[in-house]
């Protein structure tokens, strides 16, 4: 196995991690991480930290628009991390929504990182909430908390873990706090040491009885999905996409690495 | 030698070209009447009788030798059954019908909602789409639209499966003083008295209260306004018993003075497709406090909103459907 | 197999479907906020609003009738002012360098016996367009980016995008067209990609197709060295630079002028309609972390730039380099060609010469101005010139250019066609022949209009 060194940065808590840093040379990889978060909540900031790359940040909702792709190493395993464009929803049919969106329920990555803006929390819950009706592997990244205590905004992340079901690590992630606390249970929810027990959403007693007619139907003929209540809820929703994936049986649940590249956006633009 | 070769060639070409081009145009334009032709049958036999061989020639303004043409390639096709009373549709031919009439009327819809084309405009541009929309194409128009029920004129959508579901409503003049209904179907012909109707504001499933009613016309209120609509325009508006009992809401967030705060007890139907979803994105929902925090300096349009801990800014032609309590 | 199960659970997700309100999709985003309200209610406290009363007394100021646009102006003009300024010296040290070691390549290759031809194209050509494109590019951007991005990352373009919203809304556009123009000044491939930010299609479309009014990276030069040139050179020493700064802001408003009434035109015509979805968020201000904005941008500009000279201008400049080495009759290509254009040159107060160049830079902007230098100097390669005063000499003694040249030359350097980096882009985001070909042809057309009767009239009234 390839040893591990450890690059040195200025006050840098993930050295003792055994952080290392790949920029955008991933060739190989153990696994595939998602990050993911609404518009503006530092989420190129994190993504920045893991992958040591220097994506241009700013301050202005949609400062990212295309998917941009990194990697590290850590602990010996080699991690792909695939930042996704921002969006308040999954829900919505905008350009940015359906390359996220895509990503999360085709791509299959082995985990998902919310960054949510602590200051903004309730807002930033919508769109938690609905990853975790996708995925369960999610961990999310409380970031901007110094922010939010400057503000008098108190969040409990201990109680919000416990709610959401998934562990809540809080960041800084512009000074790189929190970074190698997240590297690490993100890496335990993948290796199964952290089992979550993703928040499932209540809805109305109407959609509720919808869905429970059908769920069953979607289960005997996918037996393997994953997120059948979210299949059920989007194709009750009219979702076209994902309705021509069950139509042509073409849904692919082994083949990880070719769904990734089906929806892939390569652009680098200069 | 040579130069001669290639100039006849590209003249062959062009004259291929224009030829598959003219029979294309051809094809498309026969299968226009052809459904033109099939769609006044199906609103004949709707009304309870079959259709006539000179009533069709009169409102399709075809020629008889030409029209002859069309039934009997529909006749052929098994789309209708020609008796002695007159043409009808058979099971195919109304199935065909109904998934035009499905294309018009999700087109309208699609044009209301995500244009701003004027409504007597959209009636003429889904007459040329609904040749041209079909199936899949259709389907997903659908899905993108949320499955609407009704299109802009109040008219059922019929469903994939060719279902129809009955309208309901009174016209207006049959309505008494002082009685309050919601629109439920603005006739799309005649065209002019059509355009009138939505030039002054009226759309299906506003509110509409009978303040006066004569043979000659009717004062009705409709938001607040007081309007007077003759008897032939208000035949051409339907209205139907509004079910909840509620107080409609009359503040809006434009009604927000600076740093007031209001609920939102909903977002008007008038709102509707990626703008309505956007909003709902946001956290815009029934029950959430919002608070107007900042106002443009040039007419007060944008402003800003506080809403769940973001500040969001809102023109005003789109916070005027959302309604405070 | 499953095909058929698949298609018989769609006909049962209709039929589902039927018996819900037909505002399913209100419902559930309404389900999901009652629960996330519930969760965050769970978890979070308030405790004061100290913070977020300083945010509101700042918005208060850059949105106030009186100072948000007056404040706009002075940071844009302070941005340019500081790096008009401040890219002076570097550049100059930067070109003596490179070119210093032009010579001395020059020197070794003929020392290694290499025919003049080669050394010619290779060091004379290719070598000098890049060393050229480095050396007028690089210092500004370096200077102006990481201003920019100073206010950036500060949280400023929202509210310039929420005081330029009327202007916007007027001209049927979406106020975030203001955050994409912004991109712009970086590199309209990229403002053009930024417009995924705009929900609704057709204002995503107005904004593609006008983007290209705002002077990118590689055009920004050009209207700094020409500002420098002939408006600054008409003021005391003192004044020069302030001149120089307050022309090129001039000539970025000109750029958001023409942008609104292009968005203006096209919303009345092919894109009729008006704005349909508008929401944009302020997010909170934020301190600016300088040092890290210094580090990423050096950096960023420095790799891009560096990547255009290599890509772009280098082959650019062996182009250049055989156009004006390669003789017909006696003559180079490049007076051949410049000849032939100069009567369409002439009629919109340019010359020959400068639509050369601008065939030869439909790759990269960047190398407009060595073109014309090169051409204009009879040089068979391109001239080094180190100070801005001998270049006023060679273009306005040996050139004859005159000050509408100039502005006619910071129009046409404004408005024409974008190059094809930015025109592939606005392929790959349509999808479409046609808007392609609008957004391409269209300011081609506008900058010949714009500067034919700017010319006329010129040569009318004076």
């Amino acid at each position: 196995m390839k040893k591990n060194y450890t690059k040195h940065r200025s006050g840098c808590e993930d050295c003792a991690l055994n952080l290392e840093q790949l920029g955008i040379e991933v060739r190989k990889w153990d696994h595939v991480i998602a990050l993911a978060g609404n518009p503006n909540t530092g989420k190129s900031t994190v993504f920045n930290q893991l992958t040591g790359l220097k994506q241009h940040t700013g301050n202005w909702p949609g400062k990212t628009v295309v998917r941009a792709e990194g990697g590290f190493t850590w602990n010996g395993k080699t991690f792909k991390v695939v930042d996704l464009p921002g969006t308040y929803s999954l829900l919505s049919a905008s350009v940015d929504e359906e390359v996220a969106r895509d990503f999360l329920l085709f791509g299959q990555p082995d985990a998902t990182i919310v960054v949510v803006d602590a200051t903004v929390l309730e807002r930033n819950l919508n769109l938690v909430l609905q990853i975790l009706e996708i995925t369960d592997k999610v961990v999310v990244s409380l970031n901007l908390v110094d922010e939010a205590r400057r503000k008098g905004i108190d969040v409990d992340h201990r109680r919000l873990s416990k709610d959401l079901g998934v562990p809540v690590i809080p960041t800084v992630a512009r000074e790189g706090i929190g970074i190698g606390q997240l590297i690490e249970t993100t890496d335990q929810v993948i290796a199964g040491e952290i089992i979550t027990h993703p928040y499932r959403l209540k809805v109305n007693r109407k959609i509720q009885e919808a869905l429970d007619e059908l769920i069953p139907k979607i289960k005997r003929i996918f037996p393997d999905l994953p997120n059948a209540r979210w299949i059920a809820m989007r194709l009750l929703d009219g979702d076209i996409r994902v309705q021509k994936a069950l139509e042509r049986g073409e849904w692919n649940f082994t083949a990880g690495a070719s769904a990734l590249d089906n929806v892939q956006v390569k652009e680098k633009v200069h | 030698m040579i130069y001669y070769l290639i100039l006849l060639i590209f003249i062959l070409f062009i004259v291929w070209w224009y030829w598959t081009r003219e029979r294309e145009h051809e094809r498309k334009l026969k299968r226009v009447y052809q459904e033109d032709a099939l769609k006044y049958i199906f609103h004949q036999n709707d009304h309870g009788h079959p259709a006539l061989f000179d009533g069709m020639k009169g409102s399709l303004g075809m020629n008889g030798t030409h029209l002859t043409h069309i039934i009997n390639d529909l006749q052929s096709r098994g789309l209708i059954r020609i008796s002695e009373q007159g043409m009808e549709l058979t099971e195919s031919g109304r199935k065909l019908v109904i998934e035009i009439v499905r294309a018009h009327r999700i087109w309208e819809t699609f044009l209301q909602r995500e244009t701003d084309l004027p409504l007597d405009k959209i009636h003429d541009h889904a007459d040329r789409k609904e040749h041209e929309l079909r199936g899949e194409k259709l389907n997903a128009l659908d899905a993108h639209l949320g499955f609407p029920k009704i299109d802009p004129h109040g008219d059922p959508i019929p469903t994939e499966d060719g279902h129809v579901s009955v309208r309901e409503g009174r016209v207006l003049n049959e309505w008494q003083e002082g009685q309050e209904g919601r629109i439920s179907h603005i006739e799309d012909e005649p065209v002019p008295l059509a355009r009138d109707i939505f030039n002054r504001g009226f759309r299906v499933n506003d509110r509409v209260k009978i303040l006066k009613n004569t043979d000659q016309g009717m004062q009705v209120e409709h938001n607040d306004k007081s309007q007077y609509l003759d008897a032939l325009t208000a035949m051409n508006i339907q209205l139907q018993p509004i079910e909840r009992k509620e107080v409609p809401p009359k503040r809006t967030l434009n009604d927000l003075k600076p740093a007031e705060q209001g609920r939102i007890i909903y977002i008007s139907e008038r709102l509707q497709g990626l703008a309505r979803r956007r909003l709902l994105d946001l956290g815009f929902t029934p029950g959430v406090p919002v608070k107007k925090v900042l106002v443009s300096s040039f007419g007060g349009d944008p402003t800003a909103y506080e809403v769940r801990g973001a500040k969001i800014a809102l023109r005003k032609d789109q916070a005027k459907y959302i309604y405070i309590n | 197999m499953e095909n058929k199960s698949g298609k018989d659970l769609i006909r049962e997700i209709h039929h589902i479907r039927s018996g819900l309100d037909t505002n399913f999709r209100d419902m559930v985003v309404e389900d999901i906020y009652k629960n996330a309200e519930q969760i965050y209610n769970h978890s979070v406290k308030v405790l004061s609003d100290r913070k977020y009363n300083l945010d509101q007394k700042l918005d208060r100021i850059l949105t106030s009738p009186v100072w948000g646009l007056p404040i706009m102006l002075l940071l844009l003009g302070m941005t340019f002012w500081i790096t008009i300024v401040g890219a002076n010296y570097p550049s100059e040290l930067i070109a003596r360098g490179l070119f210093w070691l032009e010579a001395q390549m020059a020197l070794i290759m003929q020392q290694l016996g290499s025919p003049s031809w080669l050394t010619g194209f290779l060091i004379h050509g290719v070598y000098k367009g890049l060393a050229w494109v480095v050396s007028v590019m690089l210092p500004p951007m370096a200077i102006f980016f990481p201003v920019f991005t100073i206010l950036e990352d500060f949280g400023y373009l929202p509210r310039v995008a929420f005081n330029m919203d009327w202007l916007f809304r007027k001209a049927g556009a979406h106020g975030k067209q203001a955050l994409t123009m912004s991109m712009g000044f970086g590199c309209n491939a990229a403002g053009v990609i930024a417009t995924r930010i705009i929900e609704s299609p057709r204002e995503r479309i107005i904004a593609i197709l006008t983007n290209n009014f705002v002077p990118c990276n590689g055009r920004f030069p050009t209207l700094i060295m020409l500002a420098t040139i002939f408006v600054a050179a008409a003021f005391p020493p003192t004044l020069a630079s302030l001149a120089a700064a307050g022309s090129v802001v001039f000539v970025v408003l000109i750029g958001v002028a023409v942008t609104l009434i292009v968005s203006w035109a096209l919303s009345r015509t092919i894109l009729k309609g008006e704005a349909s979805s508008f929401t944009l968020e302020l997010p909170p201000y934020r301190k600016p972390s300088i040092l890290r904005i210094l580090y990423t941008s050096l950096i960023d500009r420095t790799l891009f730039v560096l990547w255009r000279a290599i890509f772009m201008a280098a082959p650019a400049g062996g182009v250049i380099w055989l156009l004006a080495n390669v003789t017909v009759n006696g003559q180079t290509l490049a007076h051949l060609i410049s000849g032939f254009l100069n009567p369409l040159g002439h009629v919109i107060g340019l010359d020959g010469t400068i639509l050369l160049a601008y065939i030869v830079a439909i790759p990269a902007n960047e190398i407009v101005v060595p073109t014309i230098l090169m051409i204009y100097s009879h040089a068979s390669t391109m001239l080094d010139i180190t100070q801005l005063s001998q270049l006023k000499a060679l273009l306005v003694d040996n050139a004859g250019w005159t000050l509408l040249t100039a502005v006619n030359l910071m129009l046409f350097a404004l408005l024409h066609n974008p190059c094809s980096t930015t025109i592939l882009t606005i392929w790959k985001e349509t999808r479409s022949m046609r808007w392609t070909l609008i957004g391409a042809v269209m300011p081609l057309g506008l900058a010949f209009l714009v500067t034919f009767f700017v010319a006329q009239f010129v040569r009318l009234v004076f």
